[in-house]
């Protein structure tokens, strides 16, 4: 597994650190005065992190993945990315009673979307064309899939408002 | 849809509108039930009627044979005080309000009902715990991926952690279930009153939802009480280990361990518990209870398929003696 890169991993506690702390500091407030929003704040909190987590599969999984390595190769890309938000995505789901069937569903829609977008740019890094090219078909990819994926965002969201 | 049944004379209500759910009957209804109107009632009609005796209801049976008397006498908590049964209708005015007039049941209120819910109702989250999980989490996940060759690993402990997160984490919505039942020592059922609470979000909304509900169960007592002199004494009469209990004894409150058959338990010399410094919300309702008796015991009762907490207060009234235990 030397071939598995630690940037997905990297940039998903990039955005994680700061939702998280958003999260602690919120809650902490709200527990305080006993305010029930805390509920609702929460589950909030778990939808951005499933947009942010869908996002930035879009944008960037099409300069990840490389065709020489296959898709299982995508595929651990891809959960390198997302299993590091998933302990927090757990103490989501618990503090506002969410069932772990939505959040597993939102799961596999993100490595669904991922694994299809991955599928995409491995076909178009087969085309032969300069670097330059590649990079901006790249570019171009992921910010289609990840206007899509926004565009679309409510289709998984209401998992986690039920 | 709750019946609120004021006064239900023969005759006055089919047979049709008599509930089929006990919960139906408003605590504050004296049913009058005569020969041929209970012969009518259908199964779960007459489950309810029993089950409204249960709970202390006040039910006038009016020409029902002997045995239908025992039938009712043995589902009725409160010792039966709220049943009355006549043999003919000469005196029925007098003893339907003879039973109207007796003083309502004193059970549990809904706010010590809630008390007791204590805080498995409430949103219980280890803030700082959780920080600093979520704080290691991150700096162990962080040296696994410095390190090549572990990126595996770090896609495993994230698993792991998650996993560990679900199963030792409490949730903030929640199901709590709380039951208190009370008793006089030779009552044979006892009523209790219950409260269900459910915190849930659903639809875009944070809820709340309280759900009360009363019954009744039999209870075969097997601790006997006897005045000794340097207390009260306690002996287990039943056949199995006793419960661990508690005991109200002239404002003092004992705890009494678990006891094998044919033991005994004496108040003398035992410290008594600090009630107001014991944070337990089911001791200070024993006593706050159990202030106007000289005696009441407190137990802890076992609900099947549930995850709530239910008690038995039972009053008792102890004779004076020294023989307690002796076979």
């Amino acid at each position: 597994m030397r071939n598995v890169s630690a940037t997905p991993a990297v940039l998903t506690i990039a955005y994680l650190v700061p939702v998280s702390i958003w999260w602690f500091a919120q809650t902490s407030l709200l527990l305080q005065a006993s305010n029930p929003v805390f509920v609702p704040f929460s589950i909030n909190v778990l939808q951005t992190l499933s947009v942010v987590q869908i996002l930035c599969l879009c944008l960037f999984v099409p300069h990840w993945v490389q065709p020489r390595l296959g898709m299982t190769h995508s595929a651990t890309t891809i959960a390198t990315s997302l299993l590091p938000a998933w302990p927090l995505f757990a103490m989501l789901g618990l503090a506002t009673g969410i069932p772990a069937t939505a959040l597993i569903a939102t799961q596999a829609v993100a490595a669904g979307v991922g694994l299809a977008v991955a599928g995409i740019a491995m076909v178009v890094q087969r085309l032969s064309m300069s670097a330059e090219v590649l990079r901006l078909l790249q570019a171009c990819l992921g910010l289609a899939a990840a206007t899509l994926a926004w565009l679309l965002r409510s289709e998984w969201l209401h998992w986690l408002t039920q | 849809m709750r019946l609120l049944l004021l006064c239900l004379f023969f005759g006055s209500v089919s047979a049709a509108e008599f509930p089929t759910d006990a919960n139906d009957y408003d605590p504050a209804t004296t049913v009058a039930m005569d020969k041929q109107t209970l012969a009518t009632l259908d199964d779960n009609q007459l489950g309810a009627l029993l089950e409204f005796a249960g709970s202390c209801g006040r039910v006038l049976l009016i020409g029902v044979t002997p045995e239908v008397q025992q039938i009712f006498r043995n589902r009725a908590a409160c010792g039966a005080r709220y049943l009355v049964a006549a043999a003919t209708t000469d005196d029925l005015q007098a003893l339907f309000r003879t039973l109207s007039e007796l003083p309502a049941p004193d059970h549990a209120s809904t706010a010590q009902l809630e008390a007791l819910l204590g805080p498995s109702a409430t949103i219980d989250l280890n803030l700082a715990r959780l920080g600093l999980f979520w704080i290691a989490f991150l700096v162990i996940l962080i040296a696994l991926l410095l390190r090549t060759g572990t990126r595996l690993a770090a896609l495993g402990f994230c698993i792991a952690a998650t996993l560990l997160v679900s199963v030792v984490w409490p949730a903030a919505t929640t199901r709590a279930f709380v039951a208190w039942a009370e008793a006089t020592s030779g009552d044979r059922v006892v009523a209790y009153h219950a409260l269900e609470r459910l915190r849930f979000y659903r639809d875009g909304s944070y809820s709340v939802e309280d759900t009360h509900s009363r019954g009744s169960f039999a209870v075969k007592p097997v601790l006997e009480t006897v005045l000794t002199d340097g207390g009260v004494t306690l002996c287990n009469r039943g056949a199995g280990v006793s419960a661990t209990t508690h005991v109200y004894w002239r404002g003092d409150v004992y705890e009494l361990p678990s006891m094998n058959p044919g033991t005994r338990w004496t108040s003398a010399g035992v410290q008594t518990l600090d009630v107001d410094n014991s944070n337990t919300p089911e001791l200070a309702l024993f006593r706050e209870r159990a202030a106007r008796h000289e005696l009441a015991l407190l137990r802890p009762l076992q609900i099947a398929n549930s995850a709530g907490q239910a008690w038995l207060l039972q009053y008792d009234t102890p004779q004076q003696g020294d023989d307690v235990c002796a076979m």
